[in-house]
């Protein structure tokens, strides 16, 4: 690719867009050079890609998204199951570990389960799992400030995005 | 009820900040000026039929919900066009999709036929399939470019890169389309 290729590529999204129109040198180069020929072919097809997308009129869209957009966020249930299986799993596992213990030591295996110790240990395996879901980072973040926002910086905020986006 | 439309002339930015401020109208007027745009891109981008106007919706309701986080260095469009491509990913994922896969590969694949004149429409056909042999950082990048106009300064944004590597991207994506259409 020459210099003038390389020229012509660049303000051929220009030209198709109807942005700008060629010079009568590129016009020139173009009718004689095969690669632009062909880079400008790509560039025509892919402008018509998705023009049979069928979308409902905007009006009837718009009603949808504002109707989404001001709803309470509400947990889908397939998504927010999952943070409490492991919780639940957690707990499981705990009580088969206290009841393993406890039946090896006569005196502790007739107390009750002691409540309050789970619960100093579930909290970090439920925040945890918690954390793993995206949808429910996003939402958890989206409840931020602007100050809080406000300091973050270009890459952290794009960090953000990012986990809000999943 | 009539409720008194928008005026064209105010920026994306202005409407966002109405947005913010719970402005059901300046919603309304964002949709309506970037949904197709975002739609043909997502349908571009290999999505299925049923999943486009999905995909168009939350993408929207996303943006709307986290739209005090929107910097203003870049467009409001780079910005939704960012979210649009993560959620259009993760769908593809979640799709059982070989089977149309390997049909779209399939048109490639009988490029031969050098006899037969091809249409505009076969061309978009064509090069629909040659995209999925793009990596997905290529395709996005020569989407947002030819099919969407977008100088490469938004298209870095969008896409989380530099402008030089968008530029190379879109080269490279050009490149390979040719190889594999021409």
């Amino acid at each position: 690719m020459n210099s003038q290729c390389e020229r012509l590529s660049e303000r051929m999204v220009e030209v198709v867009h109807r942005r700008a129109s060629w010079a009568a040198g590129e016009a020139s180069h173009l009718a004689s050079c095969v690669a632009c020929q062909a880079e400008l072919r790509l560039v025509t097809a892919a402008l018509t890609l998705g023009g049979e997308t069928a979308l409902p009129d905007p009006r009837t869209l718009g009603d949808r998204i504002v109707a989404e957009w001001q709803a309470p966020i509400v947990r889908q249930s397939g998504r927010g199951t999952t943070p409490w299986l492991l919780a639940a799993a957690a707990l499981v596992v705990l009580a088969a570990g206290w009841f393993a213990v406890s039946g090896r030591d006569g005196a502790e295996a007739a107390g009750p389960l002691p409540i309050a110790d789970v619960e100093l240990i579930a909290p970090a395996a439920v925040t945890g799992a918690v954390y793993d879901d995206a949808e429910t980072l996003s939402e958890m973040t989206l409840q931020l400030g602007d100050g809080d926002l406000g300091n973050l910086d270009a890459d952290e905020l794009a960090r953000l995005l990012r986990a809000l986006e999943g | 009820m009539t409720v008194a439309p928008i005026s064209n002339s105010l920026e994306d930015g202005e409407l966002v900040t109405q947005l913010v401020a719970g402005s059901e109208r300046a919603a309304r007027e964002l949709v309506g000026r970037h949904a197709g745009p975002l739609a043909r891109l997502i349908a571009a981008g290999g999505a299925l039929d049923h999943e486009i106007e999905d995909l168009v919706q939350e993408t929207f309701v996303k943006a709307f919900r986290a739209a005090r986080t929107w910097r203003r260095e870049a467009p409001f469009r780079a910005w939704l066009f960012a979210i649009a491509r993560n959620l259009a990913r993760d769908a593809a994922r979640r799709r059982i999709a070989h089977v149309s896969l390997d049909a779209a590969a399939e048109v490639v694949s009988a490029g031969g036929r050098a006899d037969e004149v091809l249409e505009a429409r076969d061309m978009a056909a064509r090069l629909t399939a040659a995209l999925r042999r793009l990596s997905p950082m290529q395709r996005d990048v020569f989407l947002l470019r030819a099919q969407q106009g977008m100088p490469y300064s938004e298209i870095a944004v969008s896409v989380g890169t530099s402008q030089g590597a968008a530029r190379v991207h879109y080269s490279t994506a050009v490149r390979r389309l040719k190889e594999q259409m021409l």
